[in-house]
């Protein structure tokens, strides 16, 4: 019996240890973490003081564990919960001077003695203030500055003075683009913020704060002090999970939209991850583009021939799309210092180009008309994925970055020129690897960088034409029924330096060497195609294979003077390349080494004033791709270049005055350019009834171009602001038409007012600009004016919002006249309690079938016709969780 | 009309005995938002209020009152031929004179509460502003402050947000550390900062900070803020003469006024939602 009732027994101790042991933990764990600080406040005298206030905090600006205000007797008492070994604590009164102790461990008892001092505000704006100055950062209270209509935090920084958002969503601060977009310290999206600032609610915004020549790598902080700012948004809690997801649907055709989009920011990860899908006219991808790079066109070796839509337009009344795209960004804090990002993105699209071009060419002799019915339907498929790692230390900066883009697209072309029937179809395949890695070392006043990166680039495109003609490749004038031409390309470039940074009281100066090697592949071939399908060459005049080697060692020098109303900086780079160009069809050969320098002299005032630049270089296009036989650029057109360098010397001073008076909200900026280029080849281009041809001549030429630009803005009233932007090019420039030498001068002005007017809960404002070209060798002037009117009205009642918007364009030819109109309404809602957006367009209300651009090139003028979508009804509701 | 000339003779003799200027530590004013339609959500206002603090006092009050309280002591001072008025036609002739005066510069004083914090005595005193005689709820100063976890810039101000219940409604207050005034709008009090934005769950009440100065300056200072005749009355008296006067509004005892003015008077008491601040 014993056993069993020992059996019993240990049991039911058992059992109570399973109770009992989780109670101790608890108790003991309680025990640890809560803990009663008391103790009594009094000035130097010894008497107490009432009223302070005592805060306990984990981190001096982190969150409040327990507060306490001092009784009559100065005497305290606060009870909190901690789980770290060391706590802040602040006393502070209005008469007293603050403050701050950490301590280790948990004190029962703390004293405190008070020193008197007159209080004085923060820096901060008690007058209700937008903005705040922090020493070099701009701090924007969000709250006062969004209005009703205001939904993503672009909305708000369009806003804020200096800041411009342009419609890439690229944002530039006092003219300069932002060098880093931050959200709670962190640049999850590495230059793709227009997603975030597209996407991101502005309720879930704290501050922007605008720091101002912001040096991101903290190695070089101090020794380098660049001249753009930086972007970072503080959120309103440190944990923040926000989204939206949105449909919508319309007619004629039938119309659907559909986005989503979450953010998770935490204090050592973010994330987001959006997709949509739209066939409103929307191009969402191009949020993916990286903002902190230039704006870089992708040159296309061959393409089919499409009416290109002008970006003066609204996406929705343009783009006739099919677009998907999805993406995710990611990022981790690693350490105090280090960050792992990880961004991928993939779209597709289906598009329709349609419309009309008349494209004249003249000579004194001739003109030639080509009048073109354009259609085509474009395919296109794009995958990204890129890895990021970061390790930004005061004495050690590394960053290694890797991405990969593949692409594909497919154009189906069905025109008609000249009443005869033209067909295309073209296909291009691309891949992309970049990889890039940086290493800066500091010591003391010097740092060291080591950066790299290998590109590689591989492309491949098909364009087959039925019919074609060969004009003007001093081949006899042929027609084909049906051709093709395969191109492929292969790039790889490597680039590697090294660099050293030293700064000595005022100077700064800055040496960097390495080699770049770039090595080029290229083939082309252009065949005839027989019915049975099969591929006939046309020959090595319309063949092209060639083999590009450069390596070009370089040293280059920077050094920087800081003054105190400003900074001179001298920019010294020099490099040798050594240029192997091989033509395995023709077997010809070219090596060369050339010298390419490009100083400049550059002079920048710290706060507005006078600045001045003056460079000269002697340089070469170094994109070139030198080929001897024809290609067809695109139907009817073939081009070829010249086996040789083309070189160039161009000098180019620039002055900018910059100003602004915060008083009276008056800012100004006017800047002056003058060039003169020359170069060793001098373009030519031959034209007949069928197409036409251009290549290089031997022929030393000069160019010369002056430029004035000038821009400002003024708020004469609270409710009123004017802004002035104006601009005159005069370009003087050799030419070569049908082997006759042109001397072609161009004038082109353009004023564009904008005048913004707020009135109660409505704001109107009138953009207008009138355009104005001459050229000596086209017979008249051109006149092209656009007027843009936005209506803008806050409903009371929460009754929502309305914007009418109408665009008036008027082109003038001498006396030919063209004129096109816009008119498009959006109407939008907000239910507050169930956190919804409705909003309604009715686009292009006044069923415009097409939108007319005139165009003059050199030799050609151009007046074109997209079709424009048409009348369209569409609603769409989004929930912001 | 001899009612009302009662009641100004009575006021003016109030203004003659009870008016002084003192140093006030700060003067911090707000704007109080309150709601004139519950169904819709309508908002009225801005209505500017001043709180000032002086000696562990402070008081809170509509700017307008401020003004046309230190008017009036201007006015006596610039005419001491009206301070004693020995007849009832001097009286009259004061009153008169007082009165045109008054009307170039007196403010609407609409909305306005009146509210005493003693932090020495740790009491509140909350005029009941329509009654005559006059009455006033006294509780003790004695907040329960939750700290959140929200952050914020408010009037450029970083706040930290903090959650209070008082007289049956729910409050989210934003205080700023950074200004170290243990104080706020109206009765709220007693967090590590200046209170600088706080509002009911509804959306009903805000109270939002528009100005701060700190620097000791001298301020017109009614002697006795709270009547001293002044009664104490419960919580539950001041709601409900509260909801009555919103409801069906009086004149004060003694004050006679035509069913014509008592009928704008009620329409426009219909929006009076600021008489509904304090609850049970």
């Amino acid at each position: 019996m014993f056993p069993v009732q020992g059996n019993f027994i240990s049991n039911a101790v058992r059992q109570q240890r399973v109770w009992i042991f989780p109670l101790l933990l608890f108790t003991a764990l309680r025990t640890h973490g809560q803990a009663t600080l008391s103790g009594i406040v009094t000035d130097e005298k010894g008497l107490p003081i009432a009223g302070a206030s005592l805060v306990v905090r984990q981190k001096l600006d982190g969150l409040i564990l327990a507060f306490a205000l001092s009784a009559n007797t100065g005497e305290y008492s606060m009870t909190f919960t901690s789980t770290t070994d060391s706590l802040w604590f602040t006393v502070s009164h209005l008469s007293y001077a603050s403050q701050k102790k950490v301590i280790v461990g948990q004190p029962k008892r703390l004293d405190w003695v008070l020193v008197a001092q007159v209080y004085k505000l923060p820096e901060i704006a008690i007058t209700q203030s937008v903005m705040i100055r922090r020493g070099d950062t701009l701090v924007f209270d969000v709250n006062r500055l969004k209005t009703a209509q205001d939904v993503h935090i672009e909305d708000v920084l369009a806003r804020i003075p200096g800041i411009t958002v342009e419609p890439s969503g690229k944002i530039l601060y006092q003219d300069l683009p932002i060098s880093k977009f931050y959200i709670e310290g962190l640049d999850m999206l590495e230059g793709r913020y227009a997603l975030a600032t597209r996407n991101l609610r502005v309720d879930v915004i704290r501050d922007i704060e605008i720091l101002e020549r912001h040096q991101p790598v903290q190695a070089l902080d101090s020794l380098i002090s660049p001249p753009n700012a930086a972007i970072n948004l503080r959120l309103k809690s440190k944990v923040v999970f926000t989204g939206e997801g949105g449909a919508g649907s319309g007619l004629l055709p039938a119309l659907y939209s559909a986005s989503g989009n979450v953010f998770g920011f935490q204090k050592k990860q973010q994330f987001n991850v959006l997709g949509m899908g739209n066939n409103i006219g929307e191009q969402q991808r191009s949020n993916f583009n990286s903002l902190y790079e230039g704006v870089s066109f992708e040159e296309i070796i061959v393409s089919p021939t499409v009416i290109q839509p002008t970006f003066r337009v609204p996406s929705i009344n343009i783009f006739d799309n099919q677009e998907l795209t999805g993406g995710i960004n990611f990022i981790r804090k690693l350490s105090p210092h280090s960050q792992l990002k990880f961004q991928a993105f993939t779209a597709s699209d289906r598009m329709q180009y349609r419309g009309r071009r008349e494209r004249t060419w003249r000579d004194s002799d001739e003109e030639v008309r080509f009048d073109e019915l354009l259609q085509a339907k474009e395919v296109l498929g794009l995958l990204n994925a890129k890895m990021v790692y970061e390790l930004n230390k005061p004495s050690l900066y590394t960053k290694a970055s890797i991405e990969s883009e593949k692409g594909n697209t497919e154009t189906s072309v069905n025109n008609q020129i000249n009443s005869r029937i033209s067909l295309e179809d073209f296909a291009r395949d691309k891949l992309n690897v970049h990889g890039r890695w940086e290493a800066i070392l500091r010591k003391g006043q010097h740092a060291y960088r080591l950066w790299s990166r290998i590109d590689y680039k591989e492309e491949t495109i098909d364009l087959e034409v039925r019919p074609l003609y060969l004009v003007g490749t001093a081949s006899p004038e042929r027609e084909f029924n049906r051709a093709i031409q395969t191109v492929h390309e292969q790039i790889l470039v490597s680039d590697t330096y090294t660099s050293f940074i030293l700064r000595h009281n005022q100077f700064i100066g800055n040496f960097k060497s390495g080699i770049q090697m770039r090595q080029t592949r290229f083939t082309s071939d252009l065949s005839e195609l027989a019915a049975s399908g099969s591929q006939n060459s046309l020959g090595p005049l319309f063949q092209n294979d060639v083999t590009q080697m450069r390596w070009a060692p370089y040293l280059e020098q920077d050094y920087s003077w800081i003054r105190k109303k400003g900074e001179w900086k001298l920019h010294l780079p020099v490099a040798f390349h050594q240029l192997a160009i091989e033509d395995d069809l023709l077997k010809t050969n070219l090596r060369r080494g050339l010298m390419v320098f490009q100083p400049q002299l550059e002079y920048l005032p710290r706060s507005g004033g006078f600045s001045a630049q003056f460079t000269f270089s002697r340089d070469y296009n170094q994109d070139q791709l030198f080929y001897n036989s024809f290609l067809l650029i695109t139907n009817r057109q073939f081009n070829r270049q010249v086996f040789a360098v083309n070189q160039r010397e161009k000098y180019e001073l620039s002055l900018r005055y910059q100003g602004k008076s915060n008083k009276s909200g008056l800012y100004y900026n006017s800047r002056l350019n003058l060039s003169a280029t020359r170069a060793d080849f001098l373009p030519t281009t031959v034209f007949d009834s069928l197409g036409q041809a251009s290549s290089l001549i031997a022929a030393s030429n000069v160019q010369q171009s002056g430029n004035w630009q000038n821009v400002f803005t003024v708020t004469p009233w609270s409710s009123v602001q004017i802004k002035l932007e104006t601009n005159y090019t005069m370009v003087v420039s050799p030419g070569n038409l049908n082997t006759n030498r042109l001397n072609i001068i161009i004038h082109q002005a353009v004023a564009e007012p904008y005048v913004v007017y707020s009135f109660g809960k409505s704001i109107l404002s009138c953009r207008f600009r009138a355009e104005y070209y001459e050229s000596n060798i086209a017979p008249t002037p051109v006149w092209q004016t656009q007027l843009r009117w936005v209506f803008f009205h806050q409903f009371p009642k929460n009754w929502g919002n309305i914007n009418l918007s109408f665009d008036h364009y008027r082109t003038a030819i001498g006396q030919r006249i063209v004129v096109n109109q816009l008119l498009n309404i959006r109407y939008k809602n907000s239910i507050p309690s169930w956190k919804l957006d409705i909003s309604l367009y009715l686009n292009n209300l006044t069923d415009e079938a097409d939108f007319t651009t005139f165009t003059q090139d050199n030799f050609y003028e151009e007046l074109s016709r997209f079709r424009l979508r048409p009348r369209q009804f569409f609603l769409k509701l989004a929930k912001k969780f | 009309m001899k009612t009302i000339f009662l009641a100004y003779l009575i006021s003016f003799s109030w203004i003659l005995v009870a008016q002084d200027i003192k140093v006030v530590k700060y003067a911090i004013s707000y704007d109080f938002i309150p709601v004139v339609d519950t169904l819709k959500g309508t908002l009225g206002g801005p209505f500017e209020f001043l709180l000032l603090h002086a000696d562990g006092e402070s008081r809170f009050h509509a700017s307008n009152k401020q003004f046309n309280d230190s008017m009036s002591y201007v006015y006596i001072l610039a005419n001491p031929q009206f301070a004693n008025p020995k007849t009832q036609e001097e009286a009259q002739e004061a009153v008169d004179h007082y009165t045109t005066e008054m009307r170039n510069w007196m403010k609407n004083e609409v909305v306005n509460y009146l509210v005493r914090k003693d932090f020495g005595a740790k009491k509140i005193q909350n005029e009941l502003t329509f009654a005559f005689p006059p009455q006033h709820l006294e509780e003790p100063l004695n907040f329960s402050w939750n700290i959140g976890e929200k952050q914020d810039t408010i009037a450029g101000l970083f706040c930290y947000n903090a959650y209070t219940t008082y007289g049956g409604r729910k409050y989210t207050a934003w205080f700023s550390p950074d200004v170290p005034i243990p104080d706020g709008p109206y009765v709220f009090s007693g967090l590590p900062g200046l209170i600088v934005e706080i509002s009911d769950e509804k959306g009903w009440f805000t109270f939002r900070l528009k100005s701060i100065s700190v620097s000791p300056h001298q301020r017109f200072w009614d002697v006795n803020y709270i009547n001293p005749q002044s009664e104490v009355i419960s919580r539950k008296s001041y709601v409900d003469q509260s909801i009555k006067q919103k409801n069906n509004p009086r004149m004060p005892a003694g004050v006679e006024v035509s069913e014509e003015q008592l009928l704008d008077m009620k329409k426009r008491h219909k929006r009076s939602y600021y008489l509904l601040l304090e609850s049970y």
